[in-house]
């Protein structure tokens, strides 16, 4: 994969880096897909400053409580769960979206299928009779995937071992559709009498959906306890990590869902620009992009080929992206021999970047 | 293991995102061989320190899902390998 900063250009307004950046998607890219906005906010009235604009069913909001009972998951916030982390004494419930993105082709949309991890934590010295993962386990795991899934056995059940500092982890992993994790977790936390645990939740909703489960006042949204913290994406905020209790699109990089066409772009901007510096987090992303390689000739849409604005300590960035995935692909001296006179005519420069620096 | 990048979220996602490659490269390498492969192993060159206790749970979700052994800190994998001989 190769990434690459257009420098050269003052970008001050998202408005500004959205005209840029369809200019430069009409002429290097083959095919208009959807983007994929990824913005964080520290306020909820933010969410209705973007809702009118662009609504949609996957805001999120990133909270904790306590949880006493299994009962509790037939609320209605359960129902549009996104990611989940429960914590009991020395077990734990997570719950995160089941996502297999293909090397070409991806479509954009959001994964019905989400992976549901129980886990029992063994701390050094570790008796004799807990030296292996525990079948019993596995077996009731089985038997409520059977319950809830046609055809579904402990076979279908993945088990992975952590070691550390002498302690083990066992954790048994089982996929299931999305309509069925709150009675998942109902049902794991009743079979294994899990109780007065810690949780911390990323829900999904619509901002009116949203909107209440912050007002229900079940939730709370800041001073984490011990041993949790938010599932919202990690960001520095004067000079420490902080992650906003409100979102749209988290890790849009790591796991994009399509949430905005490129004709709503113009209005979108004007609305984020409004925003400010309570705008925390911005980016607006396309991928598996075909690249128009000139001479009538076009990349794959392979998932890596990708354009990204987004907002800076200063102003707005453009990034590309190019992935050669298999030898017969393109490489990448035919995509920078494509784009780079294209890049310098529209008055700017390719530089390579590393993300991991 | 890059534990400071996790004060770098655009580093941190680098470094997932190659984590998710080595990932997707079993299922690949499983369909040119045409047969399953039965036991990943994965060593991390350390332990989480206390203060990232977050990120380790961001890189085991994706392990779990992955491997069916995951090693944090070469001591820990050195005692596999003795009660191998």
């Amino acid at each position: 994969m190769s990434h690459y900063k257009l420098m050269g250009w003052e970008i001050p307004t998202c408005q500004a880096a959205a005209g840029k950046f369809h200019l430069l998607m009409q002429s290097l890219s083959a095919s208009a897909t959807g983007l994929c906005l990824e913005a964080h906010f520290s306020e909820l009235e933010l969410l209705h400053m973007l809702g009118n604009e662009l609504p949609s069913s996957s805001y999120a909001c990133y909270c904790w409580k306590r949880v006493a009972q299994p009962g509790e998951f037939r609320d209605s916030p359960y129902r549009s769960l996104g990611k989940a982390c429960l914590r009991f004494a020395n077990r734990e419930l997570s719950v995160a979206p089941s996502l297999s993105l293909p090397a070409y082709g991806w479509d954009g949309k959001p994964s019905r299928f989400a992976t549901i991890t129980y886990t029992e934590n063994h701390i050094a010295p570790i008796p004799t009779e807990s030296r292996q993962p525990n079948e019993a386990t596995l077996k009731v795991l089985g038997e409520i995937a059977n319950t809830l899934m046609a055809g579904a056995n402990e076979g279908d059940v993945k088990l992975c071992r952590s070691w550390s500092g002498g302690n083990r982890s066992d954790s048994f992993l089982l996929r299931a559709p999305t309509d069925n994790v709150p009675q998942f977790l109902e049902m794991v936390m009743a079979q294994f009498s899990l109780a007065d645990g810690i949780a911390s939740f990323e829900f999904l909703g619509s901002i009116n959906q949203i909107e209440a489960i912050y007002r229900s006042g079940r939730y709370a949204f800041s001073d984490f306890p011990k041993n949790s913290w938010s599932l919202n994406r990690a960001l520095q905020k004067n000079g420490q990590m902080w992650r906003a209790p409100f979102a749209l699109g988290r890790d849009s990089l790591l796991y994009p869902v399509v949430n905005m066409e490129s004709n709503q772009l113009p209005e979108v901007a004007r609305v984020l620009d409004g925003m400010g510096e309570d705008l925390t987090v911005c980016s607006i992303l396309q991928k598996s992009i075909s690249w128009n390689l000139g001479s009538g000739r076009l990349s794959p849409k392979t998932l890596d080929n990708y354009a990204m604005l987004s907002k800076q300590r200063k102003g707005y960035g453009i990034f590309i992206g190019f992935e050669q995935y298999a030898d017969e692909d393109p490489p990448l001296k035919e995509f920078k021999a494509a784009v780079v006179p294209i890049i310098e005519h529209m008055g700017a420069k390719l530089k390579s970047v590393s993300y991991a620096g | 293991m890059p534990w400071n990048h996790y004060n770098n979220p655009t580093g941190w996602q680098s470094f997932i995102t190659q984590l998710q490659r080595q990932s997707a490269a079993f299922a690949q390498a499983q369909q040119t061989l045409g047969v399953p492969i039965q036991q990943r192993i994965i060593v991390l060159s350390s332990k989480a320190p206390e203060a990232f206790h977050a990120a380790q749970q961001e890189i085991l979700a994706i392990l779990n899902e992955n491997y069916q052994e995951v090693f944090w800190g070469n001591e820990e994998f050195e005692t596999l390998l003795q009660g191998l001989q």
